[in-house]
């Protein structure tokens, strides 16, 4: 109990702590105008404190004495430094504006440089060096990432000509080359592909290709990008069509759009929870208790072991995810359909534009902006994803994921290099993405 | 200038409240070396171990006692993710006072990076006369002992229902070849010899694991078993293939298991031997608290009264041997206790944990061989009372000849708890074969020897 009130007094006195320099800080820009060379004394304290704690921590010690001392002879410098060269009363107006922004960003930097900022840099540091994180080792633990078996694989890559999926995906991205050679001709360009069965096709044509890939390539990194690409493309598109249909009922839209965002209040864990259950496999003759093996049961066919069988097994834990985010999606496509202008809509119907049309070609480019937004957050949702395996599988059966290896290699097996390098990589790989939401949203500010 | 003065004030506080602070970081410092984090009070011991529920009360209660006696009080924590909590409480400088580890090789461990401290010569002693020999070698360091025996399981059992048994008028094997003239005998009566599964959530794979183990043991003794734990052979080793091999073609070969590989794959341990009370298969291969599962009302329903023994609902035999050549092999695992801090009432507390008086009453309070202890110096009588169940594991344990700790436990974690389960994993769904499997578990343990 004393220990909890003492940390407790200390948590405050230290956000008290925070306001009283906060405030002293803004009070000594003021200083500026008028009293020149207190306001540069008063700088040199507040430097010569900083430096006195800093040696205190790391150099020779000797507690308070050190930091006031530090103190003192900061204020000395500063305020003598004040008194040698005076400035004219503009200058240090103008001083004293330039740095009282910093004053008032200063304590959100200082929080998110001590919890993000710094912990990045050393995590970084850390993927350069040994699992005891003693001796520095060059890459070679992102050697060890791209060179094992278990996290990236690629001897699998010649079984994806003889894969069922590959030669369907082929046809499909066919049949929309053509189609889009076809369309042009009609319409008088060499190929036309912003007609939406043509990208259709080529969609589902690629998203085959892909998928084969990824059921032929094996290891956490593959996987990693399968989680990425499955949810992105089937919660968007779920929450796209569902946004969509319900847009147009006349009753009951709420109670529709409710159910499919439920999934998003249960969190990962239960849902993982649920899921197991839905998955769960007896032995064939038994009372199957899984929702799925009981439904093959009724029509009299034998069990199947989802959460085991390669390569699908990762894909099952993949739908727990789009079950849960394709309710995100739904929700903010159906408040972008719902801001799309009547008059464009109305416009287009007077033109003799069929509902398909409108869809394609006046409410998708409209929301386009809103379906980057859902896409590059699933993105980062999804790339970091742990619990649903954690749970599920707990990475077994060739399902593992980034960051469950990334807990394994750093808490498990103490190898400290190999997590860092891991957290590394996750993040490497999310960068572009952020970058490429920050610059769209900057560009669409500059627009308006 | 007033507006000055008033600046100045607030800066002196924060200057105030900033060294206050600092001053508050280095007497921490200086209670961690003396008082660990319950803030220096002298008497109170703090414990953190993987226990939970039932285990974790029946700690409490034993402990109850000792605290009457010498004033000394507990905090005692438990949580099934102990050893990746307690890592990072001590890289941050925090640890308990006293940790429960269940990896003889993460002691070793803790102990050559000198985060654990080594036990004063008497108590040393004291625990080489209480314990079989063996037990204190497997966390002794430079000569120095770095943990107490807490805990042991027994894992060479095989569980039964003794009134299924006399109904088919099946007998108990004693040897191999009983074995496996009894399953012929089990599948030609319609049985199903086993039940297996090797669920466990984040350590799904263990049990495969336990089975290798055992079998290794019973195939090729303790030398080369202690050889494959030391990695002085390698892991894709014939020897070490063959008994893959044997454990996958006895789980594999028609009608041996229940349901089949998909089934073991997919089935969690602590369900995987309830259908014997259904008599859907007549064996479970599992440790000692296995019994905790038989009687859980969540798991096993209308079974939560069962009686245990050879008259009861449910009782165990010895895995039999396959070779006279090794003796009676008793394949187990245990907890060690192990110190961080070394204060006067750190080591009267664990004095008093590692001692018979401790396993006694620990015993009592966890029945039908909860809880037994590796402690020689126990009184069987005392300890199990008129529970002729557990006096029967607890004798087992303690005159074992020669006894083998969990191979998985003893090897680096990356390799014992981590490629082997997924070797493990693999193998049993089908997915590779143990040779390939095997292959890959050497080659990571090669890599992390450097």
């Amino acid at each position: 109990m004393g220990a909890v009130i003492s940390t407790l007094i200390g948590v405050i006195l230290t956000v008290l702590g925070f306001f009283a320099l906060f405030f002293t800080l803004n009070r000594v820009l003021d200083l500026a105008r008028t009293q020149w060379s207190l306001f540069t004394g008063a700088l040199g304290l507040f430097f010569g404190l900083l430096v006195g704690a800093f040696l205190n921590g790391n150099g020779p010690g000797g507690g308070l004495f050190t930091i006031i001392a530090g103190g003192v002879v900061g204020a000395a410098v500063g305020a003598g430094l004040g008194q040698l060269r005076d400035l004219p009363a503009t200058r240090r107006a103008e001083i004293a504006d330039k740095v009282r922004p910093w004053v008032f960003v200063g304590p959100a930097l200082f929080a998110v440089s001590i919890t993000l900022i710094i912990p990045v840099i050393r995590t970084a540091v850390l993927a350069l060096k040994d699992r005891g994180s003693e001796n520095w080792v060059g890459l070679d633990n992102f050697k060890w990432i791209f060179t094992n078996d278990d996290l990236f694989n690629v001897s699998g890559v010649g079984d994806i000509f003889t894969s069922r999926l590959f030669i369907v995906g082929v046809i499909g991205i066919i049949v929309g080359l053509v189609l889009a050679r076809v369309r042009g001709r009609e319409i008088g360009v060499r190929a036309d592909f912003e007609n939406p069965s043509t990208l259709g096709w080529i969609g589902i044509g690629l998203t085959g290709v892909l998928f084969a890939m990824f059921t032929v390539l094996s290891g956490v990194i593959w996987n990693n990008l399968w989680w990425v690409f499955s949810v992105t493309i089937f919660a968007t598109g779920l929450g796209l069509f569902v946004a969509a249909v319900t847009n147009r009922m006349e009753r009951g839209e709420k109670v529709a759009k409710a159910i499919i965002f439920l999934p998003m209040a249960i969190s990962m864990v239960g849902a993982s929870v649920i899921w197991r259950f839905v998955y769960n496999f007896q032995p064939p003759g038994e009372t199957q208790i899984g929702a799925l093996n009981a439904v093959l049961d009724v029509f009299g066919r034998d069990p199947i072991p989802w959460l085991i069988r390669l390569p699908w097994n990762t894909f099952f834990l993949i739908i727990v995810m789009i079950w849960i985010q394709a309710g995100f999606a739904m929700v903010i496509l159906s408040s972008a359909i719902k801001a799309v202008p009547g008059d464009q809509l109305e416009a287009a119907r007077v033109d003799g534009a069929t509902d398909r049309d409108i869809f394609w070609r006046v409410t998708i480019p409209n929301i386009r902006s809103t379906i980057a937004v859902v896409v590059t957050t699933l993105i980062v949702v999804v790339m970091k994803v742990y619990d649903i395996v954690k749970v599920m599988t707990n990475g077994e059966f060739d399902t593992n994921v980034i960051a469950n290896e990334m807990f394994d290699q750093a808490f498990r097996f103490t190898q400290a290099g190999r997590g860092a390098a891991l957290a590394t990589v996750l993040l490497l790989f999310i960068t572009p993405i952020m970058y490429i939401n920050i610059r769209r949203v900057q560009e669409e500010a500059a627009l308006r | 200038m007033k507006r000055f003065r008033w600046a100045i004030a607030l800066f002196a506080a924060f200057a105030l409240v900033a060294a206050a602070c600092g001053g508050d970081d280095t007497s921490d410092t200086t209670a961690d070396g003396g008082g660990g984090d319950v803030g220096g009070d002298i008497g109170i011991v703090e414990i953190f171990g993987p226990e939970t529920a039932v285990e974790l009360q029946a700690i409490k209660d034993t402990l109850a006692p000792f605290t009457e006696r010498t004033g000394i009080k507990f905090i005692i924590t438990g949580d099934r993710s102990f050893q990746e909590l307690n890592d990072v409480r001590i890289a941050g400088g925090n640890p308990p006072d006293i940790g429960v580890y269940a990896q003889p090789g993460k002691v070793k461990d803790l102990a050559s990076r000198g985060e654990i401290l080594p036990f004063p010569s008497d108590f040393a002693d004291t625990l080489k006369a209480d314990f079989d020999p063996f037990w204190v070698e497997l966390v002794t360091v430079d000569g120095e002992v770095y943990g107490a025996p807490g805990k042991a399981d027994l894992k060479s059992l095989v569980w039964y229902d003794p009134s299924a048994w006399s109904a088919a008028n099946y007998s108990i094997p004693t040897t191999w070849a009983e074995m496996l003239t009894l399953m012929d005998t089990m599948k030609a009566d319609g049985n199903t010899p086993w039940c297996v599964g090797i669920g466990s959530g984040g350590a799904t794979g263990w049990p495969f694991t336990d089975w290798m183990e055992d079998f290794m043991l019973r195939i090729h003794g303790p030398e080369v078993y202690d050889q494959w734990v030391n990695h002085e052979i390698p892991f894709d080793d014939p020897k070490v293939i063959e008994v893959g091999n044997f454990v996958v073609d006895l789980w594999a070969g028609d009608g041996n298991v229940f349901g089949g590989r998909e089934t073991i794959a997919s089935t969690d341990f602590g369900d995987s031997g309830l259908p014997l009370l259904e008599g859907k298969c007549m064996m479970h291969r599992q440790a000692n608290f296995y019994g905790n599962f038989w009687v859980d009302p969540e798991r096993s329903g209308s079974n939560a009264d069962a009686v245990f023994g050879p008259d009861g609902d449910i009782n165990v035999f010895y895995l039999p041997t396959i070779s006279d050549d090794y003796g009676t092999v008793v394949l187990g695992a245990g907890t060690h206790l192990v110190m961080f801090q070394e204060r006067p009432e750190v080591i009267e507390a664990m004095k008093y944990m590692a001692s018979a008086e401790y396993a006694q009453l620990r015993s009592q309070f966890q029945p039908a061989g909860g809880f037994l202890s590796p402690n020689s110096k126990q009184d069987l009588d005392v300890s199990f009372g008129d529970d002729p169940f557990g006096r029967a594991l607890g004798s087992i344990i303690t005159s074992a000849d020669p006894f083998r700790f969990d191979a998985s436990d003893l090897m680096p974690a990356d390799i014992g708890a981590g490629e082997f389960w997924t070797a493990a994993t693999s193998i049993t769904a089908g997915n590779t074969t143990v040779e390939e499997a095997f292959a890959k578990v050497e080659e990571v343990w090669k890599d992390i020897e450097g």
